[in-house]
């Protein structure tokens, strides 16, 4: 029974600690709403994809279907049936729709080396990154090339492949915001 | 034993709270994912598209009509006198998507074969010649019996060869 007593009295302990600290977290990212002047009590956090469109192609169109997008997430689906060279160009809107100022913290993408592997049969660019830092109302554009590349001494038809590029956005403290763009 | 249960009660409400804050935290975060689906139907089609007889020279006849595949040419002539010669145009067209390169020409012959009768490949050359998407190659193969044999030797009298035209993708 004592036993019992002093293990609930750690975990009351130990639970008070997790609020308190959480508690400071919390307080951290709250200071730019102070700093931005926002003065809401409620604030909006909402970052998205708004647009996503085929600027350019060069050769045979691969589009299977036109692009989709919703909020978080972007969908293409191509079929290269021309010849090597043949490429598209699509342009992504990210807009911050909410309250709160947002930073790109990093874009990883699966495969890791993905605009970095020249000895793919399909190769990615990334044209314009996205903008680090995006106030409330921002919008920010940048443009991924997919092609089918031409420098190979053979390239394996009927393949197919997945690709994912993941942006990740996170609040962006006041002071940060004041950075320069990098 | 109220004192258990007032503890029982903190204990839940500083859980909930904990969860609480973990969602509204995660809530300050996105993930924004580009995915794609890229399939690659590219074709590698090239083959022989035709052969035909461009020339003949003194007695030279054919044994029967040349044919062809895909991957192969045949053709059986008859050389009667030395100078004697008969030439095949040979047409090898890329109806794929993928430029070719000629990489290797290989000719093989038995090895009891006539010395009297020679071959001659014109047209393209290994390494050098291109067969783009749509393209053709027009390759000639000329028989003929080398003069400086006359109708006395006493060897083999007829030859068998193959040549192999290996494309790759340029």
């Amino acid at each position: 029974m004592k036993n019992m007593t002093k293990r609930k009295a750690m975990i009351i302990t130990a639970l008070v600690l997790s609020v308190i600290f959480m508690g400071i977290g919390f307080a951290a990212l709250s200071s730019s709403i102070a700093i931005n002047g926002t003065a809401k009590v409620s604030s909006v956090w909402d970052v998205a994809i708004t647009n996503v469109e085929m600027v350019e192609n060069y050769g045979l169109n691969p589009e299977v279907e036109s692009p989709s997008f919703s909020g978080t997430e972007a969908y293409f689906n191509l079929d290269f049936a021309g010849m090597p060279g043949d490429y598209v160009i699509y342009e992504i809107t990210i807009e911050n729709r909410g309250t709160i100022s947002a930073k790109l913290e990093e874009y990883v993408t699966d495969p890791e080396d993905l605009f970095y592997d020249s000895s793919r049969n399909v190769l990615y660019a990334i044209y314009n990154e996205p903008s680090y830092y995006l106030a409330p109302g921002e919008t920010t554009t940048f443009a991924i090339q997919i092609m089918l590349n031409d420098q190979l001494d053979y390239i394996a038809t009927g393949s197919r492949e997945t690709t994912t590029i993941q942006f990740n956005y996170r609040e962006a403290y006041g002071a940060e915001y004041e950075e320069p763009y990098e | 034993m109220k004192r258990i249960e007032i503890k029982n009660v903190i204990i839940t409400v500083l859980m909930v709270i904990i969860v609480g804050m973990s969602i509204g935290y995660s809530l300050l975060t996105t993930q924004l994912l580009i995915k794609g689906n890229v399939q690659i139907a590219t074709k590698w089609i090239l083959g022989i598209s035709s052969i035909e007889k461009v020339d003949t020279k003194g007695e030279a006849y054919e044994k029967s009509p040349p044919n062809h595949t895909l991957n192969t040419a045949t053709f059986d002539v008859g050389l009667k006198t030395p100078s004697d010669s008969i030439t095949y145009n040979i047409k090898i067209k890329n109806t794929g998507t993928i430029n070719a390169k000629l990489n290797k020409i290989t000719v093989s012959t038995d090895y009891d074969s006539s010395p009297a009768i020679d071959y001659k490949i014109e047209g393209v050359e290994e390494n050098v010649t291109e067969l783009p998407s749509g393209g053709e190659n027009n390759i000639m193969v000329t028989v003929k019996w080398n003069e400086s044999y006359d109708n006395n030797f006493e060897e083999a009298l007829s030859k068998t060869v193959t040549i192999a035209f290996d494309y790759i993708q340029s």
